[in-house]
């Protein structure tokens, strides 16, 4: 089987953002939570569709039509999970984030984080 | 507090978007925004960006683009050597590689803009690409009927080609992609489907009178001495008459009835019902009338090998058409399977 390609870091947001929603992860949840992740930068709702759509592509979610309701006008969700080669590439990435964090803070000393803040 | 468009807003911007993502991005819209101008500007702001993500995704499942591509690439070449010579100036070619462009980039869209879930192409798409890239082998100075002729002939094998495979596939894909029926829903629900019948024969009805007023000016133009000469346009002229009456009266849309849910449920459950029958019999109502004008039309200008291969090509056509409008059928059975488990 071929190595699939490791996610890009708005695909890695988005990814977390399905994990964390669990049952409530459609497209308006999910833009909400990924902006909250990626702190005072801006995004679109429209990045986070086509996010969805590569991600679900590449075998990483899952999708499916929800009972549509009232207050969305008659209009269903579609809401998203988490398939297992999305967890493992996520926690590869979170892996390498760590070694990341470490090798950082072993050049810049403990206090780096504080100072940046 | 969310925002809820007129319908006749919403109608106009959820036919912008491509059918794959309609039904979830028109609803995630009424949540999120607040007012009139954050709906159409985030709407703006989304559609590049989902009808890009659904050309993508077409073109990654496989829809026979690049085989259309091929096909008519050929066809055109072929059009270009037997209108213009065996031999021809690069500038010839760029002539006929202009309608091409416009042609392979026009089907892509109309694969991206086909029915929800299905590999299925965007008719009107396919039309319009099809105008367009007339028009512009008519700017660009290729041969315009050559450049018909190839562009036909190259939509005749893709569908000879591609579309037994796609049976099947309708099936389970307009399965999973239709959201489930509910008694909060029924209203919107109805006046959806009837809306998608009133913008069917509204299709139908703009190619149908087209052909009525070619028939009718090659009518005009005759001498009716001649029966063999008139005799086919007349009988394509009442076929078609036949058929639109068919389409406006017994297969047309109606206006759902104000009531309480039960009573939308039984109205909405009747014409699923009812459209279904019409998709079971189209070949009665819809390929049976225009028969007569194609079997006279083929013994008055008969032609050895012509006829024959031009019948076979109109036979497929009517059959791929029986065969569609049968999964239509089936698809409305389900429907009309999941309305009935409300009663």
């Amino acid at each position: 089987m071929a190595k699939r390609e490791a996610p890009g870091q708005f695909e890695q947001v988005v990814l977390t953002a399905v994990l964390t929603l669990g049952d409530d992860a459609y497209g308006v949840s999910i833009f909400k939570k990924a902006q909250e992740l990626v702190g005072s930068r801006s995004i679109s709702l429209g990045a986070v569709y086509v996010t969805l759509d590569r991600m679900e592509d590449k075998g990483y979610l899952t999708s499916w039509l929800s009972d549509p309701t009232p207050e969305r006008g008659g209009r269903a969700k579609r809401r998203y999970k988490l398939q297992p080669p999305g967890e493992t590439a996520l926690q590869e990435s979170a892996a390498t984030a760590r070694r990341i964090w470490d090798a950082i803070a072993g050049a810049l000393g403990p206090g780096w984080l504080a100072a940046r803040n | 507090m969310p925002h809820h468009p007129s319908r006749r807003l919403e109608s106009v911007l959820s036919a912008l978007l491509p059918p794959a993502c309609r039904e979830h991005v028109m609803g995630d819209l009424s949540e999120c925004a607040e007012t009139r101008g954050q709906y159409i500007g985030v709407f703006l702001a989304i559609l590049p960006t989902v009808v890009l993500s659904a050309t993508r995704r077409t073109l990654r499942w496989g829809t026979g683009v690049g085989l259309m591509a091929g096909l008519s690439a050929v066809t055109l070449v072929l059009a270009a050597l037997f209108t213009r010579g065996p031999v021809l100036p690069a500038a010839e070619w760029l002539r006929w590689v202009a309608p091409w462009t416009v042609w392979a980039a026009g089907c892509t869209l109309a694969a991206a803009y086909g029915p929800a879930g299905t590999r299925l192409w965007s008719g009107g798409g396919v039309l319009i690409s099809f105008l367009l890239a007339l028009g512009t082998a008519a700017l660009s100075g290729a041969h315009l009927r050559g450049a018909a002729g190839a562009l036909v002939l190259a939509t005749i094998a893709h569908m000879a080609i591609t579309l037994p495979k796609l049976g099947a596939d309708i099936t389970s894909a307009m399965k999973a992609s239709t959201p489930p029926l509910t008694m909060d829903t029924v209203h919107e629900r109805a006046r959806q489907f009837q809306r998608m019948i009133w913008w069917r024969n509204v299709r139908e009805s703009v190619v149908g009178f087209a052909l009525l007023a070619v028939n009718a000016n090659t009518l005009r133009t005759l001498s009716f001495d001649a029966p063999s000469r008139w005799i086919p346009p007349a009988l394509a002229f009442a076929g078609l008459a036949c058929l639109l009456v068919v389409l406006h009266t017994k297969a047309g849309s109606r206006r759902v009835p104000d009531g309480d849910a039960r009573t939308v449920l039984r109205f909405h459950q009747g014409e699923i019902e009812r459209q279904r029958d019409m998709l079971r019999l189209v070949a009665y109502w819809y390929l049976l009338p225009l028969a007569p004008s194609v079997v006279v039309g083929a013994i008055v200008k008969w032609d050895p090998i012509g006829t024959p291969v031009a019948l076979a090509f109109i036979g497929i056509v009517f059959f791929g058409i029986e065969r569609l409008n049968r999964a239509g059928a089936r698809w409305l059975d389900r429907q009309l399977e999941q309305a009935r488990t409300l009663d």
